[in-house]
């Protein structure tokens, strides 16, 4: 499969987090990739989900989104 | 005309090309005559105790049809005796006051050998003096050359006992068989050396026979390393130049040798913070009249861009070397291939097939003709095929706009820093 059609998926995984308000708690990175710990601030329990990143521009992705939280994306 | 006078730590030349310490520079008959040609100023061969030489000195590697595309050496510094030397020098002097002469020197690392043989050339006029800290055959053996150069404590007391007693400008020429010739080049500067030159020669083996199995050059069927120049190692000698000129406590001016055979080389040697450059294979290859061009081109290039002087590009491209972790990982080029001067010949297609990141087909266009075309989104922008392309203009690297802000790796990790399990933790 082409690494884009990858990336395309992972990037959607993320953008859907966050537009259901989902909050990033821990980054984790090992051999596998980008360990993603994502939060619910809504639910009482703040529901934590898990999400692994393995292509780089996905990886890319994510951090620039941290770094840059008030630009659209 | 532009201005192509340079000043290099206080030794003037009229123009930034000089040639190197070696054998092009052996004698006064061979300097008077790159002088006349129109050679700024000449680093005579290393002076020192004279030395024995073997015979089959030199060998040269060809690539493809280039000849010289490398060339090896295992002569030593000079076989002359140091008072014919400076009567040569002296001479040369007189006939040429306004042309620079550097005496290159090495002797042993002993305070008292540096201040005889400074205090007796400098009695002759030279401009300056280069100390030959880089030569890595034969002298290293006996722990001059890189030997010393290897060293940096060696490398600063050496620089100190000559500027104890010089009356000229000292340059110190840098070894480049080292991990980071800017622990060298600040001992330099801590010894006080007005300047510093790099690269020396790089240790190598031409080549083996492979119906003899002698080294290349062999004496009587042995061989020993020698030192490695020419166009081959310009990609080298042009880093560490930059990394010694952007380097805040290296600030004296640089000399920069290393496989410097155009014009284009030097202004490349100028802009990545060079005062001027040294060059040695292009003249053993094609003679002492290829300063001509290289005066005409750099004089034309000045010209063409508006620059009075030469000394005014000298840096320019200093502030644009930096860590890779500076580097934006959200820039993104890609490859673009322009079907009406392709040729269909594939080796964009292998290369990034083979080698890269698959992403160049091979289809049929609407004449029914072969057509390459780049999956644009799974480009990475490595440039191997425009690299490897045979036909200018059939690939460009195009830069895509950015979707994203810039970000550096040294940016991304400090805030991934910020979401580590162990700083939540704490």
């Amino acid at each position: 499969m082409s690494e884009y059609i990858e990336f395309q998926a992972e990037k959607r995984k993320i953008d859907g987090y966050f537009e259901d308000g989902y909050e990033i708690s821990i980054i984790t990175e090992d051999l596998s990739g980008m360990h993603i710990e994502f939060a619910s601030p809504f639910a009482a329990d703040r529901e934590k989900v898990k999400l692994l990143l393995t292509t780089p521009e996905a990886r890319k992705y994510i951090a620039t989104r941290l770094l840059y939280p008030q630009v659209m994306y | 005309m532009a201005d192509l006078s340079i000043n290099l730590g206080g030794i003037k030349s009229p123009n930034p090309f000089w040639l190197a310490s070696a054998p092009p520079t052996n004698s006064g008959y061979q300097v008077q005559r790159a002088f006349e040609a129109g050679w700024g100023g000449a680093v005579w061969k290393t002076l020192g105790d004279p030395i024995l030489n073997v015979s089959s000195r030199f060998a040269a590697v060809s690539f493809n049809g280039q000849r010289v595309a490398g060339f090896n050496n295992i002569e030593l510094i000079t076989d002359r005796p140091l008072e014919v030397n400076l009567k040569e020098i002296y001479e040369t002097k007189k006939r040429f006051p306004n042309h620079a002469i550097i005496a290159s020197l090495m002797v042993e690392p002993k305070r008292h050998k540096w201040h005889e043989i400074v205090k007796r050339v400098q009695g002759v006029g030279v401009d300056g003096f280069e100390l030959n800290f880089g030569c890595p055959h034969g002298m290293a053996e006996r722990g001059m050359g890189s030997a010393s150069g290897q060293v940096p404590e060696l490398v600063e007391k050496q620089t100190f006992w000559v500027k104890e007693v010089a009356e000229v400008p000292v340059i110190v020429k840098l070894t480049p068989n080292i991990t980071d010739i800017t622990v060298t080049a600040q001992a330099a500067v801590n010894g006080g050396a007005d300047a510093i030159s790099m690269i020396n020669t790089i240790n190598s083996l031409a080549g083996v026979d492979l119906d003899t199995w002698n080294t290349i050059p062999h004496v009587g069927g042995k061989g020993a390393h020698g030192g490695y120049c020419g166009p081959a190692v310009k990609p080298i000698a042009l880093n560490m130049v930059g990394e010694c000129a952007r380097n805040p406590y290296i600030n004296v001016p640089i000399s920069g040798i290393g496989g410097v055979s155009n014009w284009q080389d030097a202004a490349e040697f100028l802009l990545m913070g060079a005062t001027g450059v040294q060059v040695c294979t292009a003249a053993m290859h094609h003679g002492f009249s290829i300063v001509e061009d290289m005066i005409d081109g750099l004089n034309n290039y000045l010209d063409e861009k508006g620059i009075a002087s030469v000394m005014d590009i000298v840096g320019k491209t200093v502030p644009k070397y930096s860590e890779w972790g500076d580097l934006d990982l959200n820039y993104k080029v890609v490859a673009k291939i322009n079907n009406d001067v392709c040729i269909n010949c594939n080796k964009c297609h292998i290369a990034c097939e083979d080698t890269s990141h698959q992403c160049i087909d091979m289809l049929v266009g609407a004449n029914g003709k072969p057509m390459l075309k780049v999956r644009e989104e799974d480009c990475v922008g490595c440039n191997l095929c425009s690299i490897v392309c045979p036909v200018d203009g059939a690939i460009e690297m195009v830069k895509l706009k950015n979707t994203l802000p810039s970000m550096t790796w040294n940016q991304r990790q400090e805030m991934m820093e910020r979401y580590a399990v162990n700083r939540i933790a704490r």
